[in-house]
């Protein structure tokens, strides 16, 4: 079970002499995805020192807190902290689901382009909760929303305290916000593709999770999970009819795609809200065409064109017809390409 | 591609039956398509070396050059590139992988 770590020329490979050496099976970092050498050794668990500067305090507040008790009577305090939210903002959509008591957050993008947050609850305890997540997330850029890891939830220690359905509407509170993060950035990056794939059931975190099963069961496509959302529907036609649409990266992959290959059918769903983290990046850098939310796509074809040719030329076929959009921000593709008689099948 | 850094690599796919250019390490993998290639091929209990892409910007460009292949993870077996992860989960399933893993192995 030795890892050997060669030096060939620069190049750094690692090997292993048994297999048996594999781990359980890993969480699916996916959110962290990082850019070479631009951030190094990332995947490690997230430390409190990789927290916006407005989370950390709150962590560093409760975990010098000593003791269980008194952790939770602070968390009660935020809530009397919790600035009154209005009438009009206690609406469906900006209600937490999975949560055992009501709660509502509204995020606000103000003029120095950070987010600011509003929230509501009929309990005390959830009260606390969201309050803490107001003040831990307000006055964060986008992207440090997006890249903040659940497990922050940890380092508080409240654990314990809450019970498992009080920890799992901590949970959906807190992606709810990083979801509607990416809603506000999508709305004002004029991109309808984000707002669209954000509006997708809670089913982003679970491609981690069909990833890892994908192995063991081999039944569930990696992007499985997202096969039901009609995100692109009910945009495309008019989106394509009006004179700029949302969604360029994807209109100029049907086209190109079209042309080629005639296809009897495709498919193009945007998958890339389920990868908020790599999202983070496109909002840090803006100017990048389709916006941020047009990075990862599910791509169906069945064409003719493929009949005789191994997966691998019909794979290469589809890269080479959409190199532009490579270099335009798309970043992966999940791709399917049938001959007509193996779609039948 | 440097022409140094494209021998290694030569090398490297032609001295090892399976390898991987991937996105994090087998016991770190930084993304979803490259972890689901490094559980199948731990499930398929064979031997194969990985390069994390990530490390190296001349590498992770040059690679997508040298396998006309944009994206990451590239599976090489035996020598030739042989998919993604989408072609690894297909073959995996249909039990194609096996057989060229077998093969490949035995050769």
């Amino acid at each position: 079970m030795a890892m050997i770590s060669q030096r060939q020329c620069g190049l750094r490979v690692a090997s292993s002499l048994s297999s048996r050496s594999s781990p359980a099976v890993m969480p699916c970092p996916m959110r962290r995805q990082s850019l070479g050498r631009a951030m190094t050794g990332v995947c490690r668990a997230q430390k409190v020192s990789d927290l916006p500067a407005s989370l950390k305090k709150i962590v560093g507040a409760f975990q010098m807190v000593p003791d269980p008790m008194a952790r939770y009577k602070q968390l009660l305090f935020y809530a009397t902290k919790l600035a009154p939210m209005p009438d009009e903002d206690h609406i469906p959509a900006n209600k937490v689901e999975g949560c055992v008591s009501q709660v509502w957050v509204v995020p606000e993008m103000r003029a120095d382009g950070l987010i600011y947050w509003r929230a509501d609850s009929d309990s005390q305890l959830t009260k606390g909760l969201a309050a803490l997540l107001v003040t831990g997330l307000s006055g964060c850029t986008p992207a440090e929303i997006l890249t903040v890891q659940p497990e922050f939830i940890e380092m508080l220690g409240l654990k314990q305290s809450l019970t498992p359905s009080r920890n799992n509407g901590f949970l959906n509170m807190f992606r709810l916000m990083q979801r509607k993060t990416l809603e506000l950035v999508a709305a004002s990056g004029a991109s309808a593709s984000a707002a669209a794939a954000a509006a997708a059931p809670a089913g982003g975190e679970s491609v981690p999770q069909a990833a890892t099963a994908a192995a063991t069961a081999a039944t569930s496509s990696t992007n499985g999970a997202h096969a039901s959302t009609p995100a692109p529907a009910p945009e495309a036609p008019a989106a394509s009819a009006a004179s700029t649409s949302r969604t360029p990266l994807q209109d100029g992959m049907r086209r190109k795609l079209t042309e080629a290959l005639k296809p009897s059918t495709l498919t193009i769903i945007d998958e890339s809200a389920q990868h908020a983290g790599h999202a983070a990046m496109m909002v840090a850098k803006p100017g990048k065409a389709g916006g941020p939310g047009e990075t990862h796509f599910k791509v169906e074809v069945v064409s003719e064109a493929f009949e005789g040719l191994t997966q691998v030329k019909r794979q290469r076929m589809v890269y080479q017809l959409l190199a532009d959009e490579f270099n335009m921000g798309l970043h992966a593709l999940a791709l399917v390409t049938r001959t007509p008689a193996e779609a039948s099948k | 591609m440097a022409p140094d850094l494209k021998k290694s690599i030569d090398e490297l796919i032609a001295s090892n039956k399976v390898v991987v250019f991937m996105k994090g390490t087998r016991q770190f993998p930084m993304c979803g398509f490259s972890n689901t290639v490094v559980q199948i091929l731990n499930v398929m209990d064979v031997p194969y070396q990985t390069v994390n892409i990530l490390e190296d910007d001349a590498i992770r460009s040059g690679m997508k050059e040298y396998s006309q292949w944009p994206t990451f993870p590239q599976v090489y077996i035996n020598g030739d590139f042989f998919g993604g992860c989408d072609i690894m989960m297909e073959a995996y399933q249909s039990g194609e992988l096996k057989e060229q893993l077998e093969i490949a192995l035995n050769s």
